[in-house]
């Protein structure tokens, strides 16, 4: 059955119908065309998905369309304000936690959840931050250097 | 893709009566975290899936007795940061902490972890470990429930399918008792292979007043090692007596083997399961009455 | 060599700012004009005649535009590789495998087309299947494929030097045996292409790949027509990792979808399809037979490996054979002896992965040999040490060996590991605590740069100068994250002597690029990146003549770096920049500057470029790793605490990516060592999932020392190929540590908690 919602997404406001069975995942890439979000296993396992949605990050593969009625949605293209990157992505290129980018969005979005809570995490809760989102390329280790770098700069630590 | 429509009622009341009137074909929706991967695999077919989500259903309220009652719906991520649970239940806390990722918690409920029954749910083994009950709703009424009896098979557990589950409600936690849940797992984020309760407390320093272990992931619905609890029960707690208690949990999954189908699969096979339920089960009642001590000693 | 501007620097990928801000456009996430959505129709059975396909309902369920099975299309069977030529694009009368394709749907949603999957009907009749390669080698079992003859692929015999006699010299004989599982690549994103078929028989095909000229030549071949009616362009992948080097099966049967309907039809695979059926490693079954003196020189060694090819042939011969020189080559062993053979089952087929091979015969050799050293009361560095390779001719396989930093990758790996002292405090731990330490090592050679395989070793790069001085690079390279793209900017600012920002890559569409076969065997960077460097290098040659008219001096007394032209004798002082000279051309001068670079290997042995064994590796790259665990012996619960690499990069290029490399690697052969389970049950792939399949996470990653060995060799600027190395040792160091710590030693990956459990508890000890 067709639903219709209305959400933000990164900022903007959406009135738009959609399935029953459509899940946010789908909503946002193909729909409202924001493909930075990716999809990598549609169970919940791999982070790909990753959405902050009311301030939390959530896989966007396990949550319904319909759900997120009345919400609001960042995405990784909601990140950056203009050309101003957040720290985040800017450890992210710096550090070299780049490769083939798939995990990319997801682990940012993830970081940035941990970040606003916990502003000087230790290394070990960063990695259990991002123990939802996959890489398969890095080994995590960069991925981690850029989070702790990024962290450092949010608190204006001199370097 | 097996189509559903999605209801969202406004009120308990109204999910209900919903439930009531499509009975087997409405399945109700928490956190979807389990639903959602059943039914894209085709596991479950609903019609239609009743949100329960936004019913009040939400939170942590103390008793008088200074026990919990935790909401269904309440998701793994807001119990963790509940500071109630953190500082009276520290070791449900514990368990919070290293369940599914940081996203899944973020959607997933209490609710649907008990409801899903699981075999590898982290939280029924510990909450049936304190004794907690439930409270059963549907159009016609409440029922009170004690999760002991509560699950029946893989999925299957006592509530019918126009009852609702309302909340988890957990007994005072008292000074001279500790309880821990270790689970073994293949990598950090990992159902548990095998996962061990252990709810104890004690009469003085070292004898035991109480104790109960439960047995997770080793067979279709959590197992309540009654023979290796009792050893503990009026025991002085030393290395003996927790070897003993170990065997005997053990054992306890020996005399699950000749009544279900222990589970056997990719990710371990049945021996293993059972071999490692002895050592998790001498580790974590160490660990009990240690948190036991201190909170004596405290 | 004189100080270098970007060669040798921490540089970050030039792609990674599109990447994080989700800007990156890869294939999943690519629409087209009047698009269709492509779904397969796979076998649910592992051996069947096909008696009877019946699409008719699924062709009235409205949306669909096609659906097409082999009485559709031109009947052919093709191959990969021309060694044996085996495979349907759809089956006409027989599956051989779960996942085998049958039909296929293009409709104008996905779900749409997975509606119309449901509406196909098969009648099979089921034949017995053959799962286990050895019983598959009997003459009495089914056969995969009947006009074959038997289930045997292909057979491979090298011996070198005198086997039997290398024994009869031999104090002690050696024998083991190894299974080397098969590893899924589980690369982020799915396989996936996007066809679209023009009118007079033309393909455009859009699709991460790693060699985008390699997928042409392959879909052309499956489809039976002329290359030049194909257009690959590659669209950067989301991983890798060898399973993109062989075409994707989906990719002729998107282009049929799309002949038949007129429209664009992307298919993408599920993440279960990807699990089984986008191929896996080859599973290794590893015999060996060591021969050693009593001072543990081995005189011998001999090794018998049988390759689950899978239902249909991939890179198995490829691989029988570079998992044969790798063998052969690592450690001077004067008599050798390799067989190998490639085995049909009614498995998934299997593919290239990462280290080509390497890692499964690695692991078998490097924890055999550690049993040797066991035995003869040796260290097992020691004797690595005594049978080392050197620099020139290998004793038995005459393969040249141009750098050789055998010794420093040991010793270097010794020292940051604290191998010494770790391994004595250790071997004096009390054997009856629950909790045991174990550190392992061990050593591999790898190609630094590929092999002389028939066009494998030349390429080509353009350079064109816009007139604002930016500098485009038209070049093969392929970009999967590896820093490919990045590594090409780098050798072309360093080699022109222009800014880094003021490069351009062109690359990925074969309409456009060289000829070049792709991104596998670490060759893209020795091989293209000699090119890129030749382009370079003539470009500025051109450019340093018109500045020296502009400056009026000699071209020869300028040289350029970073954007900038000066006089060699005051490279202090800035004359102008290259962006001023590009300028200068084309409105002064009225023409343009341009570069032109080829490599092509020379030194190819005479028919080496298809026959030769080891000779056929142009240069060897080596490695080393040590991996330190703590085992709890109760639960058979390894823990890795530490795990040190050295790699031979020849040149570390960019030391961020260069780590980035090894960082991934490692991770991939963690995962394979310890956690990374592919379980098939008669043919049946039970572990389709990442909750079952268990890939490494953050927290599993163990604290990770690296260094790099600068051996400089033939590439530009010295550098070797590291890509693929860094998995290679991974394992058998794991096995190894795994063995000190208990002494229960497992020969069947993965090295996982339920077997060494099993290993206490046969010998004795829990
Ligand atoms: C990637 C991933 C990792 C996971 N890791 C863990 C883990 O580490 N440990 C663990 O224990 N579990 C884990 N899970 C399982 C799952 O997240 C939990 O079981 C979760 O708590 C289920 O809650 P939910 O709200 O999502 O349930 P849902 O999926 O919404 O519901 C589950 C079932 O319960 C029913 N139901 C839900 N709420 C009620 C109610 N109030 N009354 C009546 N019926 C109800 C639903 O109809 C459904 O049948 C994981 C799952 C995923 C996808
Ligand atoms: S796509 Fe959502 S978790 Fe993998
Ligand atoms: S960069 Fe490729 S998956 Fe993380």
């Amino acid at each position: 059955m067709k639903h219709t919602i209305s959400l933000k997404v990164n900022g903007e406001s959406y009135k738009i119908d959609v399935q029953s069975e459509t899940v946010l995942l789908d909503l946002i890439r193909e729909k409202l065309d924001l493909t930075g979000t990716k999809d990598g296993c549609r169970s919940g396992e791999c982070g790909a998905c990753t959405v902050m949605m009311n301030g939390v990050p959530v896989n966007s593969c396990m949550v319904l369309a319909v759900e997120a009625d009345g919400s609001e949605i960042t995405t990784i293209e909601g990140l950056s304000k203009g050309d101003e990157l957040h720290p985040l992505q800017k450890s992210f290129i710096e550090k070299g936690a780049v490769q083939c980018g798939y995990c990319t969005p997801g682990m940012i979005l993830s970081a940035k959840a941990l970040l606003d809570r916990n502003s000087a995490p230790t290394s070990e809760e960063v990695k259990k931050a991002i123990r939802g989102n996959i890489c398969r390329c890095t080994g995590y280790q960069k991925i981690e250097e850029a989070i702790m770098d990024a962290a450092s700069t949010m608190r204006g630590d001199e370097k | 893709m097996n189509r559903f429509d999605y209801l969202k009622p406004v009120d308990i009341k109204e999910a209900c009566t919903i439930l009531a009137d499509k009975g087997s074909k409405a399945k109700p929706l928490a956190g979807g975290t389990d639903l959602l991967v059943r039914w894209r695999k085709g596991k479950v077919c609903p019609e239609y899936l009743v949100d329960l989500k936004g019913l009040g259903l939400e939170g942590v309220s103390v008793s008088k007795d200074g026990g919990i009652s935790i909401g269904a719906l309440s998701t793994l991520n807001s119990l963790l940061d509940s500071e109630y649970i953190c500082r009276n239940y520290p070791f449900l806390t514990e368990i919070l902490d290293d369940m599914g990722s940081v996203q899944i918690r973020n959607r997933a409920t209490i609710g649907g972890n008990i409801c899903n029954a699981s075999s590898t749910s982290d939280l029924a083994p510990i909450l049936l470990a304190l004794g907690a009950k439930s409270k059963a709703l549907a159009l016609d009424g409440e029922r009170e429930l004690k999760l002991e009896n509560f699950f029946l098979s893989p999925g299957k557990t006592v509530l019918a399918e126009n009852e609702i589950l309302a909340d988890i409600q957990l007994p005072p936690f008292s000074k001279k008792s500790g309880a821990v849940y270790l689970k073994m797992k293949r990598n950090a984020m990992d159902l548990a292979l095998a996962g061990v309760a252990v709810f104890l407390t004690l009469q003085d320093e070292d004898t035991c007043a109480a104790a109960k272990i439960v047995l997770g992931a080793v067979s279709p619905t959590p197992v309540i090692a009654t023979q290796a609890s009792d050893a503990l029960v009026s025991a002085k707690i030393d290395e003996k007596n927790i070897e003993k208690a170990a065997d005997l949990a053990e054992k306890a999954v020996t005399l699950v083997k000749k009544e279900v189908r222990p589970i056997d699969n990719v990710r371990a096979s049945s021996w293993y399961r059972q071999d490692v339920i002895k050592s998790l089960t001498a580790q974590a009642i160490e660990i009990a009455y240690k948190r036991a001590l201190q909170s004596i000693k405290k | 060599m004189s100080e270098m501007t970007v060669v040798g620097k921490y540089i970050p990928s030039i792609n990674a700012l599109s990447k994080v801000t989700g800007q990156n456009k890869m294939l999943q996430d690519m629409k087209m004009p009047g698009m269709l959505y492509g779904k397969v129709f796979r076998s649910t059975q592992v051996h069947a005649r096909i008696r009877k396909i019946d699409v008719s309902k699924a062709r009235k369920l409205p949306g669909v535009r096609a659906v097409i099975t082999a009485a559709d299309i031109p009947p052919r069977v093709y191959c990969y590789s021309p060694d044996s030529v085996d495979e349907e694009i759809l089956c006409s009368k027989k599956v051989r495998y779960i996942g085998d394709e049958i039909a296929a749907v293009a409709a104008d949603s996905v779900e749409i087309a997975q509606e119309a999957l449901k509406l196909i009907e098969v009648e099979y009749e089921p034949l017995p299947g053959t799962f286990d390669t050895v019983k598959a080698m009997e003459s009495n079992a089914p056969l995969v494929h009947e006009d074959k003859g038997s289930n045997i692929v292909g057979e491979l015999d090298k011996e070198f030097g005198d086997i039997e006699k290398g024994f009869a010299e031999s104090d002690h004989i050696f024998e083991d045996y190894f299974v080397s599982s098969r590893q899924a690549h589980c690369c982020m994103e799915t396989r996936g292409c996007i066809a679209q078929y023009a009118a007079g028989g033309s393909y455009t095909i859009w699709a991460p790949t790693q060699g985008p000229h390699n997928t042409r030549t392959q879909l052309a071949e499956a489809l039976g027509i002329d290359k030049s009616k194909v257009r690959v362009i590659d669209t950067a992948a989301g991983g890798a990792f060898g399973q993109k080097v062989m075409l994707d099966t989906n990719v002729p049967i998107a282009a049929y979808l799309s002949k038949f309907t007129g429209r664009p039809v992307k298919l993408v695979n599920t993440r279960e399809e990807e699990f089984f059926n986008s191929r896996t490693s080859y599973e290794f079954k590893v015999y060996l037979k060591t021969g050693v003196t009593e001072e543990g020189k081995i005189l011998a060694k001999q090794a018998r490996v049988i390759l689950d090819n899978g239902a249909y042939t991939d890179q198995g011969f490829n691989m029988v054979r570079f998992a044969g020189v790798v063998f052969s080559v690592l450690y001077d062993v004067p008599n050798i002896k390799y067989q190998g053979s490639l085995v049909y089952t009614n498995n998934q087929p299997s593919t290239a992965f990462r280290g080509f091979g390497n890692q499964q015969i690695n692991f078998a050799f490097e924890a055999h040999l550690d049993q040797i050293a066991a035995k003869l009361g040796l260290d097992p560095m020691e004797i690595r040490l005594l049978n080392a390779n050197k620099t020139g001719y290998t004793k038995a396989t005459k393969a040249f060996i141009n750098t050789c930093p055998f010794k420093e990758c040991i010793e270097e790996t010794a020292r940051l590991s604290g191998w010494a002292e770790k391994r004595k405090l250790y071997d004096k731990q009390d054997k009856n605590k629950r909790f045991q330490r174990g550190i392992g090592m061990a050593m591999m050679t790898h190609t630094g740069c590929s092999t002389r395989n028939g066009g494998f070793l030349a390429g080509e790069a353009f350079i064109k100068i816009s007139e604002d001085g930016i500098v485009s690079l038209i070049t093969p390279i392929v970009e999967l994250g590896q820093g490919g793209t990045t590594a090409m900017t780098q050798i072309v600012a360093e080699g022109m002597g222009v800014k880094m920002e003021d490069v351009r890559i062109i690359n990925a569409d074969t309409e456009v690029i060289p000829f070049d076969p792709g991104a596998f065997g670490s060759r893209q960077t020795f091989i293209d990146g000699h090119a890129a460097l030749a382009a370079a290098l003539d470009a500025k040659k051109e450019m340093l003549s018109v500045a020296a008219t502009m400056l009026d001096c000699k071209a020869e007394e300028l040289d350029a770096a970073d954007g900038i032209v000066f006089m060699k004798n005051k490279p202090d002082d800035p004359k102008v920049s290259t962006r001023d000279v590009a300028k200068y051309v084309v409105t002064q001068k009225g023409t343009l500057i341009s570069g032109y670079g080829l490599y092509a290997d020379e030194t190819a042995p005479e028919g080496g470029r298809t026959k030769a064994f080891a000779t056929y590796i142009p240069t060897y790259a080596y490695g080393c790793q040590a991996i330190e665990v703590e085992v709890d012996q109760e639960t058979g619960k390894v823990e890795i605490l530490k795990i040190t690499a050295l790699t031979d990069s020849g040149r570390t290029l960019n030391p961020l990516l260069a780590e980035g490399q090894i960082h991934g690697a490692l991770a991939q052969g963690l995962g394979y060592a310890f956690t990374e389970e592919y379980v098939i049950d008669e043919g049946k792939v039970l572990t389709d999932s990442f909750v079952d399949y268990k890939v490494p996470r953050a927290e599993d990653m163990p604290e990770m020392v690296l260094d790099f060995i600068e051996s400089n060799d033939l590439g530009p600027y010295g550098v070797k190929g590291i890509g693929e190395s860094g998995l290679v040792p991974t394992q058998a160091a794991l096995a190894n540590a795994v063995y000190q710590a208990t002494g229960v030693l497992i020969k069947e990956l993965p090295v996982k908690p339920e077997k060494v459990l099993k290993g206490l508890k046969q010998r004795g000890l829990c």
